[in-house]
C-alpha cells in the first residue's frame, strides 16, 4: 500500500514537472521562432562567400534618412542607447548629456535614454540582447569584427538603412565595417595608437628627446640606454591581457600588413608560424629585457601609471591616450610621441594605427530612422568640435574641422594619418579568442620566460586551428568579408 | 485523486512551478544548447550531436582547467583541519573567544571581488606582502606571487583558504555547541588530554559537520571560484589559473560559442551533481555515526 502511494506521488510529481516544462517552453518560446523581423537577405546570415568586391567608397544609401530624416514626423519616441561612456573615452559623458539635451530640444517628441555598461561585460551584454532579440535602439561598438559579429547574427542593421548617403560618405572610417557592400557601424571618434615617451627621461639617458629612434636597432639601443640610466624603458601591464593586445595590435602585428584582408586571410586559412607573423614576435622577444619586471602582476592601467608617474620612459598608447598626454603636459611633464620603428614590408609598417568607434542600430528597434537621425545629429560640426574639446579624441567625420587642434602631439598624429594613410587596429580583424588565448597568453608566458617567439607563434597556430574547428560559421563569415 | 490527497499539491504546486522555471528550465536549455551550434534570436540553431562534447574533451585547455579545479580541491582538507582545530580551541572558551570568532568569520562576509582586488595588490611583485618580507629581512623569499605561472594558483588557494576558513569555524562551532557537555566532562574525568579529547570526542562529534563542510567546499572549488580568478588573475598568467567556470565564460561570452560553453557546463554540472548525491548519502551515514559514538 505504502509502495503504491509512493509510486503515485512520484508519478504526480513527474507529471507536474512535465506540464511545467511544456508551459515554460511555450512561454519562453524557441529562440529561433522569436517573432522578430528576419535579417536582411544580404547580411552575413547567408553563409556563402560574398562575391561583392570591397569598393573604395561606401555605396549610396536611401535618401531621406539620417540627417535628412524628418524626426518631428515620427511621433512620440523614446530612444534607448547603450554605451560605455567614460570607460572608453574620459570626458565624453557630459558631452553626450549635452548632445541628448540639444536633440530633445530640437525634437520635443523624442526622449533619449542613455544607459552605461561596463567594458568587460560588453560582449556578454550584447550577446544576451541578441539572443533575446530585445535591447536598445542603438548601441556603441568598436569597428571590424566587434560590429560585424552582431551583424552576422542579424541583430543590427547596416548604416545604409538608417543614414543618408551624405552622412556615410562623410565618415570614411565606416569602411572598417564594410561587408557585402554595406557598412555596419557608424564611427564617432577615433582611437589612435602611438608610442608615448617621456622627454626628460630620454634626455637623462643621453638620448635626443626631439628625435626618437627611427630604426628597430636604434629603438633597442635606446631602451638599453634608458635601462642603464636606471629607469624602466617600456611600461607594460599584462595581468588583464590588454597591455599585450595594445602593444601587439598597435605597433607590431601591422608590420607586414597592407590591408585588413591580410589579417582576415590569415584567420581563414593562414599559417601563424610563417616568417611574417613570427618576425614581430621575435621583435617582441627582443623587448622583453626592457619591460618592468612586474609586468605579469600589473593590469594595463597599472602599467600605464608607471609611465604617468615617470617610473618608465615609454608606453604603448591606448584608448584615452590623448587625455593622458594632456594631463601629463598640464602637470609640466614633457611628452613626445613616436611609432614603433618599421621593420616589416607591409604598407602599414610605418603608419599610425587608428580605428573608428561608434554606434549601430539594432534590428529589433521600432525607431530605426530616429536612431539613425540621432547618430547623424551627433556628427554635426558643432557637436564634433565640442567632442574634441571635451575628450581630446579625434572625431572620425569630415564634418569636423581639425583646425581647432593646437596640441603638438595631436598635430603630429594628424600629420601621420594624412601622410602615411590608414593602418587599422589588427584586433578588429581577428577573433577575440586569438587575443585572449594567444596574444594575452603568449606575452604573459614570454615575460615569465616560459615561451620563446617560435613557441608563441605555435600557440597562435594552435589557437586558430581550434577556433576554426569550433566556429566554422564565423570562418565562413570571414571569407565572405574578404574584399 | 481525492480532495484530501490533492490538497498538498495545490499548496506546493505554485512553488514547484516557480522553482522549475527558475532552475529546471535553464538547466534543460543548457542541455539542449550543448547539442547545438546555437544561433542568435535571428539565425537558426543547428543540431551537432556530440560534437561540442568531443571538442571540449579534446581541448587541452579544458583538461588544464579541470586539473586546476582538482588542485583547488586540495584546499578542502586544509580548510577542514584548520577549522576543526580552531573551532576546538574556541570551544574551550579561551579568553576573548567571541571576539576571535567574529574576527575569523569576518573574511567570509567580505565580497569576493573586494578580497580579490585587495589581495591582487598585496601579492604584486612590488606589493605589500613582498615589501613586508623585505622589511623583516626575508626579502629572499619575495616572489612574483600572481605573476608566475607556477605560483599564481597556489596564491589564489591561500586567499580562498583565508576567506573560507571562517565559514568552517562557524559551522563546526555550531555543531560542537549542540553536543552534550557531559561527553567532554566524561573525557576530562577519564584523564583525556586536549589532543585525546579532540581525537576521540570532538572530531567524531563533528563528523556530520565535517562532511557537510567538506562537500560544500569541494563543490565551491569546482564551481564557485570564478570571481577569485576573474578579479585576481583573469585566468593568467599564461592560462595557468584557468578553471572550468572561466573556460565556460570564455566560450559563451568572449567567443559567443554558446554550444561549447554549454557542453563544458553540462560536464561540470554532472560532476557537482555527483558530489551533491554524495553529500546527501554521507550526511545520512555520518549523522547516524555521530549519534552512535
Amino acid at each position: 500500500m505504502e509502495r503504491r502511494k509512493m509510486i503515485w506521488r512520484w508519478l504526480g510529481l513527474a507529471a507536474l514537472v512535465a506540464v511545467m516544462l511544456v508551459a515554460a517552453a511555450a512561454c519562453g518560446g524557441d529562440d529561433e521562432e522569436a517573432a522578430a523581423p528576419p535579417p536582411p537577405a544580404d547580411t552575413a546570415v547567408a553563409p556563402e562567400p560574398a562575391p561583392t568586391p570591397e569598393p573604395a567608397e561606401p555605396p549610396p544609401a536611401a535618401p531621406g534618412l539620417g540627417s535628412a530624416f524628418d524626426v518631428a514626423s515620427a511621433g512620440d519616441v523614446t530612444l534607448n542607447l547603450w554605451w560605455l561612456g567614460e570607460l572608453e573615452v574620459p570626458g565624453i559623458e557630459p558631452w553626450m548629456d549635452e548632445t541628448i539635451a540639444a536633440f530633445e530640444a530640437q525634437y520635443p517628441n523624442v526622449n533619449v535614454e542613455a544607459t552605461l555598461y561596463e567594458t568587460g561585460k560588453w560582449i556578454q551584454t550584447q550577446t544576451t540582447a541578441c539572443q533575446s532579440t530585445s535591447g536598445p535602439d542603438l548601441w556603441y561598438n568598436w569597428a571590424g569584427t566587434w560590429s560585424l559579429e552582431p551583424a552576422w547574427k542579424g541583430c543590427t542593421v547596416p548604416n545604409e538603412d538608417v543614414l543618408s548617403p551624405e552622412d556615410i560618405a562623410a565618415n570614411p572610417l565606416a569602411q572598417e565595417t564594410l561587408y557585402q557592400g554595406k557598412t555596419w557601424d557608424f564611427p564617432l571618434y577615433q582611437f589612435v595608437y602611438p608610442i608615448v615617451y617621456n622627454k626628460a627621461l630620454f634626455e637623462a639617458a643621453g638620448l635626443d628627446p626631439e628625435s626618437p629612434p627611427a630604426t628597430w636597432d636604434d629603438f633597442v639601443a635606446a631602451m638599453e640606454k634608458l635601462k642603464a640610466s636606471g629607469v624602466t624603458p617600456f611600461a607594460l601591464g599584462l595581468k588583464d591581457g590588454f597591455g599585450a593586445e595594445i602593444l601587439a595590435a598597435g605597433q607590431l602585428e601591422k608590420q607586414h600588413a597592407s590591408a585588413p584582408d591580410d589579417y582576415k586571410q590569415r584567420v581563414i586559412d593562414g599559417d601563424f608560424t610563417a616568417a611574417e607573423w613570427l618576425e614581430w614576435l621575435q621583435k617582441a622577444e627582443e623587448m622583453l629585457p626592457y619591460f618592468n619586471e612586474d609586468a605579469n602582476s600589473l593590469g594595463f592601467a597599472e602599467g600605464l601609471a608607471l609611465f604617468q608617474n615617470e617610473k618608465a620612459a615609454m608606453v604603448a598608447g591606448a584608448p584615452g591616450i590623448q587625455a593622458v598626454i594632456k594631463a601629463m603636459q598640464d602637470e609640466g611633464k614633457s611628452v613626445g610621441i613616436m611609432k614603433a620603428p618599421a621593420f616589416g614590408s607591409g604598407a602599414w609598417a610605418d603608419s599610425l594605427v587608428h580605428t573608428g568607434n561608434g554606434f549601430q542600430v539594432a534590428q529589433w528597434s521600432e525607431n530605426k530612422e530616429v536612431a539613425g537621425a540621432f547618430m547623424a545629429f551627433m556628427q554635426s560640426p558643432e557637436r564634433l568640435t565640442a567632442l574634441y574639446a571635451a575628450t581630446g579624441n579625434f572625431p572620425t567625420s569630415s564634418n569636423w574641422d581639425p583646425s581647432q587642434v593646437t596640441s603638438e602631439t595631436d598635430q603630429l598624429m594628424l600629420q601621420w594619418l594624412s601622410e602615411k594613410g590608414d593602418a587599422f587596429w589588427a584586433a578588429n580583424y581577428t577573433p577575440v579568442d586569438l587575443d585572449v588565448n594567444a596574444t594575452f597568453v603568449a606575452f604573459q608566458k614570454m615575460v615569465a620566460g616560459e615561451l620563446d617567439a617560435e613557441g608563441a607563434a605555435a600557440l597562435y597556430q594552435e589557437t586558430i586551428e581550434k577556433f576554426r574547428e569550433a566556429n566554422p560559421q564565423v570562418i565562413e563569415n570571414f571569407a565572405a568579408w574578404l574584399g | 485523486m481525492s480532495a484530501r490527497r490533492l490538497q498538498p499539491w495545490l499548496f506546493s504546486g505554485p512553488l514547484i512551478l516557480l522553482v522549475g522555471l527558475v532552475f529546471l528550465y535553464p538547466i534543460v536549455t543548457v542541455f539542449r544548447y550543448s547539442f547545438e551550434r546555437v544561433g542568435s534570436g535571428y539565425t537558426e540553431s543547428e543540431f551537432v550531436g556530440l560534437d561540442n562534447f568531443r571538442f571540449v574533451y579534446r581541448d587541452s585547455l579544458f583538461r588544464d582547467a579541470l586539473l586546476n579545479n582538482a588542485q583547488l580541491i586540495l584546499c578542502v582538507p586544509v580548510l577542514v583541519a584548520l577549522a576543526a582545530i580552531v573551532s576546538a580551541v574556541l570551544f574551550d572558551r579561551i579568553r576573548g573567544w567571541k571576539a576571535y570568532r567574529t574576527l575569523l568569520f569576518f573574511p567570509y562576509v567580505l565580497s569576493i571581488p573586494v578580497v580579490g582586488i585587495i589581495f591582487g595588490y598585496v601579492f604584486q611583485l612590488n606589493g605589500l606582502f613582498n615589501t613586508a618580507l623585505e622589511n623583516v629581512g626575508l626579502g629572499a623569499l619575495a616572489q612574483d606571487w600572481l605573476g608566475s605561472s607556477s605560483r599564481a594558483l597556489w596564491t589564489i588557494m591561500a586567499v580562498i583558504i583565508w576567506k573560507e576558513l571562517g565559514f568552517g569555524i562557524i559551522v563546526f562551532l555550531a555543531r560542537l555547541m549542540s553536543v552534550n557537555e557531559e561527553m567532554f566532562e566524561s573525557a576530562r574525568i577519564d584523564g583525556a588530554g586536549w589532543w585525546q579529547t579532540l581525537r576521540y570526542v570532538t572530531i567524531p562529534q563533528l563528523m556530520p559537520a565535517i562532511v557537510f563542510f567538506a562537500v560544500v567546499e569541494t563543490i565551491t572549488m569546482l564551481s564557485w571560484v570564478f570571481a577569485y580568478i576573474y578579479v585576481m588573475t583573469a585566468g593568467g598568467p599564461g592560462n595557468s589559473t584557468v578553471v572550468s567556470e572561466w573556460y565556460i565564460f570564455q566560450w559563451v561570452f568572449s567567443n559567443a560559442v554558446i554550444g561549447i560553453g554549454a557542453a563544458a557546463a553540462v560536464t561540470l554540472l554532472a560532476a557537482t551533481s555527483f558530489l551533491i548525491v554524495l553529500r546527501v548519502w554521507t550526511l545520512r551515514r555520518f549523522d547516524d555515526l555521530a549519534y552512535d559514538v
